[in-house]
């Protein structure tokens, strides 16, 4: 989501020495054999673009379009209603909880998933003998396999108080055997635990891919001169990884935002509105309240925020690039 | 061990420090194994208990049983959620493979006017969160009467897929010489044959990777399914999960753990038979 820059780079060097197609035309081709050389890359993107465009670009018009409707069963005739629909959703109060708890979860979530990628992408940088090493890499992507339907049914047996290890572990201190997804303030540390726990391993490899490129010679440089370990992570694993950090807070960021499956797993937004998050609301607003031209204002709201977020976190670790 | 004797004597403290010091890697490897295997554990050895058993708090089952699993595979239309779920999933990575293999190849080595527009506008959508688009998809499938099929589903799968392969795959077909290719062409191999004899052989490893995330995606995928149909003849496992989950009442929790864990083998066994290739792969796509 975030190589565009790059990736025009390279393409433009692929152009410049890719062979013409036309000086692979051997003599005698038809005016129809011009027409196919010019034509065919066209074709060949015509079934990927054309899927895309249907279900990304068409949708995000019409989605904007029916922002600026009154959209409901009841208005058939959508009478157009210009930013109405967006100064109605500035005035909701569910609006804004939705989007308090969406800033508390993607803040919760990159707080404590950054921590934890860092360690891991550093245990699985420096985990001794390859086996262990490579046994880690690979079983460490295990919650990113799973569904997040699964992870959230899991999540909710392990902070059940009855029967999950919540319960067991109720000597210690902040765990009284009460409920957890019932109450409001620990229902949303649970859904953090539960979402880091769930996309945390993806931003691990980033890392750790990261980490794989840094050049050896740097620390052995800096260990000669007598460098501590805190100060070789500091000043030379931080600041080479600046750009594979920002890719992960672009991912943290992206995939909590969005979060869906797993928060409507465990607690449907509840309890009250307490974890309803932007996507839930949106949701609810479509399919419990059919009203579509709010819920597309959503819609436009979540993607301008997605989008100002990810180049925010690339512009900002741009400067030591 | 000449060193034990040179060594100096340390407070608890300090002793506590040292150790920490020389072992923090193994600190490190229980932290981890212990945050990603924990939940899954503890749903692992709840699915061979007995119902009421889970109650009691026991780490292991006493009486190991299967029973949880022999219900999930006799529960009503599990096999029918199982056979949609692989259906949707087979047919929208055999698609979204395909369309993206000739979309990379001519990425990869056509030079044509606005390749670079075409390509940013196939790369975008890798920013726009798929549920976002719930409400005018909805509206979409509605007005083409696609509603309650698994052909709304197969596409939307598909094009979902579509833009990281396509990103992934353009950067495996740029990375292989174009000799080979050349030489075909001199032998009169059209352009297609060189894609499908050449280039494809020799980007398996890329394939097999764009292929597993695309399968992932659909596999899992649990929005959609929820949104536009209606009916077991489409929805999925994950649906289902999450209706078993939804239930109001006393939880058969070894039921639901098995059910959960059961929906997660598939898509784990295809990793680790690929996790080579998907590792690399998926680390090459999401940092270049």
């Amino acid at each position: 989501m975030t190589q565009l820059p790059e990736m025009t780079r390279e393409g433009r060097q692929a152009t410049g020495d890719a062979p013409s197609d036309s000086t692979r035309a051997r003599g005698g081709r038809s005016a129809l054999g011009a027409f196919n050389d010019v034509t065919r890359p066209y074709r060949y993107i015509l079934p990927a673009s054309s899927l895309v465009f249907a279900v990304f670009a068409y949708p995000i018009a019409r989605g904007f379009s029916t922002s600026l409707h009154i959209d409901t069963p009841r208005t058939p005739d959508r009478p157009f209603v210009g930013a109405d629909n967006y100064r109605d959703l500035l005035q909701d109060s569910d609006f804004w909880n939705s989007f308090q708890n969406s800033v508390t979860f993607v803040l919760g979530t990159i707080a404590v998933g950054m921590v934890l990628a860092m360690i891991f992408a550093l245990v699985l940088h420096h985990a001794p003998f390859s086996p262990l090493k490579r046994g880690l890499r690979a079983l460490s992507l295990a919650p990113w396999l799973i569904s997040g339907v699964a992870a959230a049914t899991m999540f909710r047996f392990l902070f059940n108080p009855q029967v999950g290890l919540i319960g067991v572990l109720d000597f210690l201190p902040f765990i009284d055997g009460g409920t957890w997804l019932g109450d409001p303030f620990r229902a949303v540390v649970v859904i953090i635990i539960a979402n880091t726990w769930y996309i945390t391993p993806f931003s691990t490899l980033i890392l750790l891919a990261g980490m794989q490129t840094i050049d050896p010679d740097l620390y052995e440089a800096a260990s000669i001169d007598g460098a501590s370990g805190v100060q070789l992570f500091r000043h030379i694993t931080l600041p080479s990884l600046a750009p594979h950090i920002a890719l992960t807070l672009v991912y943290f960021s992206f995939a909590s935002w969005n979060t869906f499956d797993l928060v409507l797993t465990m607690t449907a937004g509840g309890p009250g509105r307490a974890t309803e998050v932007m996507a839930l609301y949106m949701y609810r607003l479509a399919f419990t309240n059919l009203n579509f031209s709010t819920a597309a204002g959503v819609m436009m709201v979540l993607l301008v925020l997605n989008i100002f977020f990810s180049i925010f976190y690339l512009k900002s670790f741009k400067i030591n690039d | 061990m000449s060193a034990e004797n040179e060594r100096p004597l340390r407070t608890p403290v300090q002793a506590v420090r040292h150790f920490l010091g020389s072992n923090i890697i193994w600190v490190g490897v229980i932290l981890l194994i212990v945050w990603t295997f924990l939940p899954l554990v503890w749903s692992i050895t709840a699915s061979f208990k007995t119902p009421n058993e889970v109650y009691t708090f026991g780490i292991l089952p006493e009486d190991p049983s299967a029973d949880s699993y022999r219900d999930v595979f006799n529960s009503r239309n599990f096999w029918r959620y199982m056979y949609n779920s692989m259906f949707l999933a087979v047919i929208s990575t055999f698609v979204s493979v395909t369309v993206s293999a000739f979309a990379a190849y001519a990425f990869a080595r056509f030079a044509f006017r606005f390749r670079h527009t075409l390509l940013l506008l196939i790369l975008l959508p890798r920013l726009i969160p798929r549920v976002s688009l719930i409400v005018p998809l909805y509206q979409l499938l509605l007005s083409l009467g696609l509603m309650n099929t698994r052909t709304a589903l197969i596409v939307t799968y598909t094009a979902s897929a579509i833009p990281l392969a396509t990103w992934i795959l353009v950067g495996f077909f740029a990375a292989l010489p174009k000799d080979l290719e050349e030489a075909a062409a001199v032998d009169g191999a059209s352009r297609f044959q060189q894609l499908w004899k050449i280039v494809l052989p020799l980007s398996v490893p890329g394939l097999v990777t764009v292929g597993v995330l695309a399968f992932r995606d659909s596999w899992n995928e649990f929005p959609f399914v929820l949104a536009f149909t209606s009916g077991a003849d489409q929805r999925t496992l994950p649906y289902a999960l999450f209706l078993l989950s939804d239930t109001v009442g006393l939880q058969n929790w070894p039921l639901v753990n098995a059910f959960a864990l059961v929906t997660i083998i598939p898509i784990l066994v295809l990793y680790l038979r690929f996790e080579k290739h998907i590792v690399s792969g998926l680390t090459s796509g999401a940092v270049k």
